[in-house]
């Protein structure tokens, strides 16, 4: 019982008011300037003060909120919330399969069934408590024979045409409704006809279904529409033979189909790469973070031995909510293929299994005579702070100033923090009333903040696009496709969204990946720099200047400024030898004929196939380190299992080659590192707490900007485009993925069938 | 005379004990052999009959036990497949690389 | 004597060590029937030992031999299903009949058998994750 026990308290951590429609919008409206958002004004409050101040008395307790009992213990919630968000918020279990804080609701489970009680005395029947508004002066009772009685009855009905077959079941030992049957099921069954048999339906290679499980909660109907915007699954048929299912075949077009499983109560909707691998109480969990984009969604990683066996989300709300991305839910079989395990050595041509000391010998050997400036260093897209600080201070100790992240910041300047990354935060795409996408496609660059902006479209904000037009499963306005169109925008005239955009309080505006990563980058961001000045995207209050970027490691590598020094420049000297920690998107042209490659990493790639010397690295899964997402929130990635054969933590590899090349760090514990961490950026020294508003300094910066971009021009020609072709496979882990091949195919396939 | 000639029966049974132990995976016939003449040539410097004959007894033993398989997979990979790794012997360098050598 | 207590010493199978070392006089009765394609001799004594001792067979080493050695038509008169043995009249083959795979256990093994991959010179795998191999080297 205790995983059903977990699961309600978590769900009673994660309260909001989504059921609250339009009637009750008034009783909060009065509070906030802003009355568009009534979930998130409801969150706030209920995390403010819902609980916490049960004790105080009536007087005191603010205008929003009303009192009830729940089974003779009195407590206060927000006016507009629901019987069961009353009964959570006294910690009182109730049972429930449809009910999702999340989703909107449905009521048609009806297990959550409780009495209430007013002055006209007790209720002519129980009621679902999810659906139900408290009413002032309403008494919850939940422990009452008839409650008790009546949920046995909804069970017994659910258990009608729920097949026995928990022992081959994925969901066993994880099952709500396993669970609740040890609460409210029979002993025996009544029932003495057939069972009902459904049709499996073909979501694609990621999910699989049984249909014949599925208890119609709708869950996973009402995720689709609402929060993956793919109106993809429906229930078909009445009665006994309604069906949940997509009607004709056809792939949950989704970038974030995973999260069914998840919100499945039953066994009906499984892992489809997970299946049949193992139990939910043979695995360890480990509270990590995801690094295939650069929102850093916080995830659980299940292993059993040295295997990663699955990922989950982990709800932060200021993140990623409750989503995760099928990419970071099912890349992780990538982490079981094509890893490095042993150090390399080319000898005659060809590289061979070496030791470590002959590795770092070799590089001894390649290192010696040479001078700062004909070195460079290159890193990933998924690469831990740690490492980073260490590279960068090895190699200022050599004297090299060449450092750059791959195929995005050659020539990007790491002094303002405010100008690379996502200032409002992610959070604050609640509380913005207009949206500009510049150069962005969130559906592939982050689907989970893709699904908040979905959020908030559906609370009818307005998004407009500027680049190539993309499908982001709502609704925008095409704006054009190069930064010219921003001129309009500035002016607020020309079209209906322009208009919009110009009366909006909070505007926001999101430069993604489309921007950064051409060669016309400066140029672009000076014109963009002077729109967000004219529309006064920035106020004294609200920040809306936003850069999405694509990778876990960007804006930490910017943050540890792994760029060249301050006046400093790159020397333009080809380098002799090139130091690629994890780079494996990097131009061919970055390294030059002829010079030695160090590779570090954990996966065999374009990198490893030009290297002359591999020093096998660990895996995010492998190693505790520091990741930074795109709003500047440092989170930590832990340990979940142990390090392949002869590969190390990636900082004490650099640790290591700096001893041997006779510039040794100063730091030889992770302790120490994160000291040094800290001492160059400060916030390393607050992980996993919620960022803090950059200072502003644009003004300045904008201006030193645009002084260098003076006589540059743009190319006008090549519209606005995300530099991610394919979703499923834009590093190396998920390049190894065999799910995410899978998935990539299938994707294709749909994509063919339609033409 | 002895020695040689349970040398000769261990050779002998080398096949079985391969195909019993599975170490085919792990190592070769001709690895296999040089290991156990290496063992023999540690010896070599006894010369006293008795002396041999009581270690020729303790190697008969051995081999009983083994053919008949008293001794399990991990027994025989750690006493007569796995060789000792040379770097290990050798006096590591102090403090980080020491330790970054020996594992992560 | 000397013959029975080394036999009895290492590891001989007990028909063997039976017909061949506790009651030699039997094979001096025996009538020596014939000998397959795998140099195992087959014997049969026709009165005065027990119905089920008349027919046997001794392999060609008797420390390292299978039963599984004995081919189809030889096993058919060792067991007493046919009456003559193939040396005597020819045996008519099935005509389903597929080689004899059982022996060198070139026939089914069950799934996880050690030897279900031996013979195509594989070997199992228990790496839970798969290295990766550089590519060969660039020819000049």
């Amino acid at each position: 019982m205790t995983t059903a026990g977990m699961r309600v308290w978590s769900l009673a951590q994660n309260l909001t008011a989504n059921l609250v429609g339009n009637e009750t919008a008034w009783l909060v409206g009065g509070q906030k300037t802003t009355t568009r958002t009534v979930t998130t004004t409801m969150t706030r409050l209920f995390s403010s003060s819902a609980v916490a101040d049960a004790d105080k008395t009536e007087e005191e307790m603010p205008e929003h909120m009303m009192s009830t009992i729940v089974n003779g213990k009195e407590i206060w919630v927000p006016k507009g919330s629901s019987v069961m968000q009353a009964c959570d918020a006294a910690g009182v279990d109730v049972p429930r399969f449809c009910y999702h804080p999340k989703l909107s609701v449905a009521g048609n489970c009806r297990m959550c069934l409780v009495d209430l009680e007013n002055h006209m005395g007790m209720s002519p029947k129980p009621v679902a408590s999810c659906a139900m508004p408290l009413a002032p002066g309403t008494t919850i009772h939940t422990d009452t024979d008839r409650v008790k009685k009546a949920r046995e009855g909804v069970m017994e009905f659910l258990l009608l045409n729920h097949p026995l077959d928990c022992p081959i079941c994925d969901q066993g030992g994880e099952c709500d409704l396993q669970d609740q049957a040890m609460h409210y099921g029979s002993d025996r069954g009544r029932f003495v006809g057939t069972k009902r048999s459904v049709v499996d339906k073909n979501l694609g290679p990621l999910v699989k279904t049984v249909m014949t499980r599925c208890i119609h909660c709708t869950r996973c109907v009402r995720y689709a529409t609402e929060v993956a915007g793919v109106q993809d699954l429906g229930v078909t048929g009445r009665g006994g033979a309604s069906e949940i299912g997509t009607y004709v075949e056809k792939l949950m077009e989704s970038e974030m189909s995973g999260n069914v499983i998840d919100l499945c109560p039953v066994g009906a909707l499984t892992s489809k790469p997970y299946a049949f691998t193992a139990r939910q109480w043979e695995l360890k969990p480990t509270e990590s973070i995801d690094v295939s984009d650069a929102l850093g969604c916080n995830i659980r990683v299940d292993t059993r031995g040295t295997e990663v066996l699955r990922i989950l989300p982990r709800n932060n709300e200021g993140v990623n909510e409750d989503w995760i991305s099928d990419k970071a839910r099912f890349q992780y079989d990538g982490l079981q293929r094509q890893r490095l395990n042993v150090p390399m050595v080319k000898e005659n041509g060809a590289l061979k299994p070496a030791k470590w000391e002959e590795a770092l010998f070799a590089i001894k050997e390649a290192v010696g005579g040479l001078k700062g400036d004909e070195m460079k260093a290159i890193a990933g897209k998924l690469v831990d702070c740690e490492s980073l600080v260490a590279l960068k201070d090895l190699m200022n100790r050599l004297g090299c100033e060449n450092l750059s992240v791959e195929s995005v910041t050659a020539g990007m300047e790491a002094d303002v923090r405010s100008s690379y990354v996502f200032n409002s935060s992610i959070s604050g795409i609640d509380e913005a009333d207009c949206i500009v996408l510049v150069g962005s496609n969130p559906r592939v660059e982050a689907p989970v903040l893709n699904a908040r902006i979905r959020k908030a479209n559906y609370e009818a904000v307005q998004v407009g696009v500027v680049g190539a037009p993309v499908d982001l499963t709502f609704q925008t306005h095409h704006l054009g496709d190069s930064v010219a169109a921003l001129k309009d925008l500035a002016k607020g005239k020309g079209s209906a969204f322009a208009e919009t955009f110009k009366k909006a309080k909070r505007p926001l505006v999101i430069v993604g990946p489309g921007v950064l990563q051409r060669e016309d980058r400066d140029v672009l961001l000076s014109e963009i720099h002077n729109f967000v000045d004219k529309a006064g995207v920035v106020t004294d209050e609200w920040n809306g200047f936003n850069v999405l970027h694509d990778a876990a490691a960007r804006v930490g590598a910017l943050d540890v400024g792994f760029v060249p020094s301050l006046g400093e420049k790159p020397s333009d000297k080809p380098a002799k030898f090139v130091y690629l920690l994890g780079a494996d998107d990097f131009d061919a042209k970055e390294i030059p004929e002829g010079a030695f490659v160090v590779y570090q990493g954990h996966h065999g790639d374009a990198g490893a196939n030009v290297a002359d010397v591999i020093l096998p690295g660990a895996a995010f899964t492998e190693k505790s380190g520091l990741y930074v997402n795109s709003e500047g929130r440092v989170q930590m990635a832990r340990r979940a299992v142990s390090t392949l054969a002869e590969s190390r933590d990636d900082w004490k590899i650099v640790r290591a080659v700096s001893e041997v090349l006779g510039a040794t760090l100063p730091y030889d514990t992770i302790q120490g590192v994160r000291e040094r961490l800290v001492e160059i950026a400060p916030h390393f020294g607050k992980v996993d707490s919620a960022p803090e508003k950059p200072v502003w300094l644009n003004g300045q910066y904008f201006g030193a900007h645009a002084q260098k971009v003076k006589g540059k021009k743009a190319l006008d020609k090549v519209p606005l485009q995300t530099p991610i072709t394919n979703f499923y496979m834009t590093d190396v882990i998920s390049r190894a993925s065999r799910a995410m091949a899978k998935a990539t195919q299938a994707r294709q396939a749909a994509s063919t069938a339609k033409q | 005379m002895a020695a040689r000639r349970f040398y000769r029966t261990v050779c002998k049974y080398l096949p079985t004990l391969m195909e019993m132990y599975k170490l085919d995976e792990l190592t070769t016939m001709k690895t296999l052999q040089n290991s156990v003449k290496n063992i023999f040539y540690q010896n070599a410097h006894v010369k006293d009959l008795n002396k041999i004959n009581v270690m020729v007894h303790k190697g008969d033993e051995e081999l009983r036990l083994l053919l008949r398989m008293h001794k399990q997979r991990h027994h025989v990979i750690t006493k007569y497949v796995v060789m000792h790794d040379p770097w290990k012997t050798k006096a590591p360098p102090s403090g980080f690389l020491a330790q970054f050598y020996a594992s992560n | 004597m000397k013959k029975v207590f080394e036999a009895a010493g290492s590891i001989l199978d007990g028909k063997i060590a039976e017909a061949k070392y506790i009651h030699p006089y039997m094979f001096k009765q025996a009538e020596f029937v014939g000998e397959d394609y795998n140099g195992n001799k087959y014997y049969e004594i026709k009165k005065g030992v027990l119905y089920g001792r008349h027919r046997w067979f001794v392999p060609p080493d008797i420390f390292e031999y299978s039963p599984a050695s004995v081919p189809p038509e030889w096993h058919g008169w060792l067991h007493n299903i046919n009456n003559d043995a193939p040396s005597r009249v020819k045996f008519l083959e099935q005509s389903y009949k597929t080689p004899a795979t059982t022996y060198k256990y070139l026939g089914y093994q069950p799934k996880g058998s050690y030897r279900q991959k031996m013979e195509f010179g594989r070997k199992r795998n228990w790496k839970k994750y798969e290295a990766w191999t550089p590519p060969a080297p660039a020819k000049a």
